[in-house]
């Protein structure tokens, strides 16, 4: 009985969720409607059925005029190596400061903090680049990157992995194995709901950051996808529905990404773990 | 644990790869992938590459076509650095300040410029044998206040004022009126017909449309002074007369306010943009629109049929003034490194034969006197102001401390009734403080 | 100390990195090459450019001159003084305080929810997470089209249904235009702030609701006594983030009202990027400085406070 009531109640808050989720796929109707309208229909930013499908078109010339390969190439390498380097950074740089208590761990925590706090310098930023040679390259905005993220990867990091009981790190010492090791197989590997969400949550940064790219490349060439929406600002007239069919594009590669990558929050493998 | 390892495996692996991609391809710079919107890269002959500037919003389809014939005739090749406008200013700045700027730019505006972008960036181009070419209108729109000429306009100059329906001004029987009573009374019959009499924008990132109402308005105060009008500006720029203290802003803000107490002007102003605007103003749905010959454009391309007048708003009992503005400009990096390129390109720029080919296809006023250039609807009543010393450069090509950003939120906060015209000027002039004191300019 | 073992286990109760009788065991090395890398990027490419750019601020540094002069305190005063300064303070302390709750309260019944049985969680997961994923600048041009106060749907909507008195001005009304922008970042940021929270849930044991269950306690109970003492961390998390990028917000409000209408949501980050643009760089390095510092001044005694509330939890 309570467990049939159990079921209906679950019942209830799925239909509810997916009622509220209305708030959310509304305004996505709008993308996708304005992506397929004439430009002049797109311009008035209404949410009404298109007067004409231009769907092929629109399309069409975003891959023609909007570099949407090249776009999602740039993306794709700034995007993956920036995430690479910020979550192993701040993987080791996390584990460090949540077990050690010395003065000087806890001073590399407010060090680190700072930087979650203070925005970027873009002027002397630039100079630096440019005195590294990593101006317009895709290597420089990744560094880049890979210094404002760290501390935000990190501060996740920190919390989570003071909840992962230090048990589990003299176990693996008294097995023989050594920091390096145990971190790689026991301690990495606890991390991976974190690390995962981290990762995403690094990844959309990454993906979206539209000024970072914009200031240390020069050549549009290298642009990132998210640059390509200003390509339709033109001369007092201005594409909407290829900047909305930009926006789509640019949002599908993440969305997908996190759809396939859920399935590593495996549930209760934490304690799972633990337990065995 | 069997999956466990594979997954750190395959992590590590995907690491190693994305590492060695990117170390590999960041550092390519520009010998490989030419694929840019630009076709920047070229093989075989290196031909000098002149680097440029320019905003999205300014590439237009002329401005492309004009780099194609450059690049056919000279074999010079330009690389075009598209940027969003949001963001211009600062990448400019920057890149300048680290010697990294651009061969050419453009400006907003080439009488603004001498206030909004350090003066050294650019080269003087007042030495060019196409200066003595430029038609007495024109060189007093684009040279700056010291009389230097630093950039062509690649966008037209031209004149804010209304732009009026004659089809509804007609039907109505009205005159094109020539003080503010009539202005008050050409509304009040616009209104009775059901019609919005003036149409203004102001939603964010569109109020430019209302501020051409105030610069034009303004204007008058230059008008008023006639032979002192130099004078004025001298005092203006040197704090010894304030915003405040010039009794002809204060008027033009009243009547604006006016407008919009005696319900002439439309409802939905705050939400109202620029795309809005061309459609209310292309079906007769409203008969005025403060604007420049800008707004053409795009406006007779979707309602070809439109007849389309121009004058300029009464102020008090005159028929008032226009305000000019240069048009976007294009200049030289005074130390870039392909600068005598550059020039070259300006002057090919300026050449009779190209400049009429680029005003063949926005028609407009040219700014040289021996350049066909084709009329467009309003340009002619614009000459007619401009001859008969009624037109005069907006605040932004005289007030050294102006910035039109600052003033079109405030145009915002005073047509929503949060600021009165006192307030409003006091605000202005609290903001040009700032400007001047972080320009050290003197007497601030 | 074996009984403190036995105490924590499975889960160390001990969140916050402070002493712990454990800690003092030597058999434990972590090496400090841990920490190189991360040190190395961030002292490089962060905090030398970072606090030589706030050098800056004690300058009269503007595009204007290529001389800089050392000026003091002088940019500070001036910038006291900025009519909009005061409303700009208010602005982001109110878009802070108005994004973290939403941030928090929202979503953490989302994640409750989200991590019971629910049949299509991971469709429902992935839809409330989804607007994080757009681009900023995107999502402030859709909330321009819904929340235009004549044409935009939301308005409309509300028309349709006789809710007349609803449909307010939104970003074209000035006592308005900085919730509007709360709410737009409140349905952007929502779902990460979700994901933290479902990852904490996660890791609290199963056995502590079994046990419950044996206990026969509620579901409130559990969720007062069980969720919230042990997703402390993720709390922290979330409230110090949403804090400190509320506290930074530029694009979410730019992008959305330009700090419109007038200057009504004028927040201190459109201010740093308006006079940066101006070519006002020690005014707007200024500026930005007093908000770094004023972040830390909140941040720091609030996250203290966090932590204290874990350790009791």
């Amino acid at each position: 009985m309570t467990a049939k009531r159990k079921r209906w109640r679950l019942v209830v808050g799925e239909i509810g969720l997916w009622i509220l989720s209305l708030f959310i796929i509304v305004p996505y109707l709008l993308v996708v409607l304005t992506s397929v309208k004439s430009s002049k229909e797109a311009g008035l930013f209404r949410l009404s059925w298109p007067s004409e499908f231009l769907a092929i078109e629109n399309f069409r010339i975003l891959f023609e005029r909007g570099y949407f390969l090249q776009g999602f190439t740039n993306s794709l390498v700034v995007t993956f190596g920036s995430a690479v380097i910020i979550l192993l950074c701040s993987a080791l740089l996390s584990f460090y400061i949540a077990r050690v208590n010395t003065w000087a761990s806890r001073l590399l925590y407010r060090l680190f903090m700072f930087g979650m706090v203070a925005p970027i310098s873009l002027v002397t930023t630039f100079n630096l680049l440019k005195s590294f040679h990593l101006l317009n390259t895709r290597l420089g905005i990744i560094m880049v990157f890979a210094g404002i993220l760290i501390p935000f990867a990190m501060f996740i990091y920190v919390g989570f992995i003071r909840t992962i009981p230090r048990e589990m790190d003299e176990a693996a010492t008294i097995d023989g194995c050594g920091p390096y090791r145990m971190f790689a197989l026991i301690i990495f590997p606890l991390m991976k709901p974190i690390t995962f969400t981290a990762a995403i949550l690094v990844f959309m940064n990454v993906w979206n950051d539209s000024q970072i790219p914009l200031f240390f490349l020069n050549d549009n060439q290298y642009w990132t996808l998210p640059l390509n929406i200003y390509r339709f600002f033109g001369y007092f007239r201005t594409d909407w529905n290829y900047i909305f069919g930009n926006i789509l594009l640019t949002t599908l590669p993440v969305f997908l990404l996190y759809l396939v990558g859920q399935r590593y929050m495996i549930e209760g493998m934490t304690s799972g773990a633990v337990k065995g | 644990m069997k999956v466990k390892t594979n997954y750190m495996k395959a992590i590590t692996n995907l690491a190693l790869i994305a590492l060695l991609t990117v170390a590999c391809s960041g550092h390519t710079g520009k010998s490989s992938e030419s694929g840019g919107p630009e076709g920047s890269g070229s093989a075989g002959t290196k031909k000098t590459e002149i680097k440029f500037m320019v905003t999205n919003e300014n590439y237009s389809g002329r401005l492309k076509d004009f780099i194609a014939n450059y690049e056919s005739s000279t074999g010079n090749q330009v690389e075009v650095q598209l940027l969003p406008s949001a963001e211009f200013d600062n990448m400019l700045k920057i890149k300048m300040m680290s010697d990294e700027g651009p061969d050419l730019f453009v400006t907003d505006d080439i009488a603004m410029s001498q206030f909004n972008v350090p003066k050294e960036w650019f080269a003087d181009l007042s030495g060019r044998s196409w200066v003595q070419r430029l038609s007495d209108g024109g060189r007093k729109i684009i040279e700056w206040n010291d009389g230097k000429i630093t950039g062509l306009p690649i966008t037209n100059p031209g004149g804010m004022g209304i732009l009026y329906n004659k089809a509804i001004f007609k039907k109505l029987e009205l005159e094109v009126p020539q003080t503010w009573d009539e202005f008050l009374a050409a509304s009040e019959k616009i209104k009775q017909s059901g019609i919005t009499p003036v149409n203004i924008q102001l939603a964010n990132g569109s109020e430019f449309g209302t501020t051409h109402m105030m610069h034009q308005l303004f204007a008058n105060a230059e008008l008023n002074r006639g032979d002192a009008g130099n004078q004025f500006w001298e005092d203006m720029n040197r704090h010894l007369i304030k915003l405040t203290d010039v009794p002809e802003y204060e008027q033009a803000l009243n009547q604006m306010i006016e407008l919009k107490d005696k319900g002439y002007i439309n409802e939905d102003f705050i939400s109202n943009t620029f795309e809005m605007t061309q459609e209310k103003f292309g079906t007769g749905a409203v008969a005025m629109h403060p604007a420049g010959d800008f707004i053409l454009e795009p406006l007779t391309a979707n309602y070809p049929d439109l007849d389309i007048g121009f004058f300029s708003m009464p102020f008090e009992d005159t028929p008032g003034t226009i305000s000019l503005y240069a048009g976007v400009g294009i200049s030289v990096n005074e130390k870039g490194k392909n600068k005598e390129a550059a020039l070259d390109l300006i002057d090919f720029f300026a050449s009779k034969e190209q400049q009429e080919i680029y005003m063949k296809k926005a028609p407009g006023t040219s700014v040289f006197a021996d350049v066909n250039a084709e009329a467009n609807v309003i340009s002619g009543e614009l000459q007619k102001y401009m001859d008969g010393g009624k037109a005069f450069m907006g605040m932004f090509g005289k007030y050294e401390a102006w910035n039109d950003m600052d003033a079109r939120k405030i145009m915002q906060e005073m047509m929503l009734g949060a600021k009165t015209p006192k307030q409003v000027l006091e605000e202005l002039n609290a903001k040009a403080e700032i400007i001047a004191k972080g320009k050290k300019l003197q007497g601030w | 100390m074996r009984a403190r073992i036995v105490r924590e286990s499975p889960i160390a109760k001990d969140f916050s990195g402070q002493r712990t009788r454990l800690n003092r065991r030597s058999s434990i090395h972590y090496p400090v090459l841990f920490v190189v890398p991360a040190v190395i990027i961030y002292v490089v490419f962060f905090i030398f450019p970072t606090l030589s750019g706030f050098y800056y601020s004690l300058t009269d540094w503007s595009a204007a001159s290529s001389v800089i002069n050392f000026v003091g305190f002088d940019q500070f005063i001036e910038v006291s003084k900025n009519p909009d300064f005061g409303l700009a303070m208010k602005n982001t302390f109110l878009y802070a305080l108005v994004t973290t709750i939403g941030k928090i309260v929202f979503p953490l019944m989302l994640a409750v929810l989200l991590t019971k049985g629910i049949r299509t969680r991971n469709a429902l997961r992935a839809v409330y997470f989804s607007p994080a994923i757009l681009n900023i600048v995107a999502v402030g041009l859709i909330f321009q089209g819904l929340m235009n106060p004549h044409t935009g749907f939301v308005n409309q909507t509300l028309r349709y249904l006789n809710l007349d008195f609803l449909a307010l001005g939104w970003i074209g009304d000035p006592n308005l235009s900085i919730y509007s922008a709360g709410l737009m970042e409140i349905w952007r940021a929502s779902g990460i702030t979700m994901a933290i929270f479902i990852a904490g849930i996660q890791n609290i044991s199963s056995e502590y609701y079994e046990a419950a269950d044996i206990d026969g306690a509620s579901r409130w109970m559990k969720f007062t006594r069980i969720t919230l003492p042990l997703l402390m961390p993720a709390i922290t998390i979330n409230v110090m983030l949403s804090v400190i990028y509320g506290a930074r917000m530029f694009e979410g409000v730019y992008f959305l009202t330009q700090g419109g209408p007038g200057n009504s949501s004028e927040v201190m980050m459109t201010m740093v990027y308006k006079y940066m643009g101006q070519g006002l760089y020690a005014y707007s390095t200024a500026l930005n400085l007093i908000l770094v510092v004023l972040i830390l001044v909140v941040s720091m005694p609030l996250l203290s406070y966090l932590k204290k509330k874990e350790v009791e939890g």
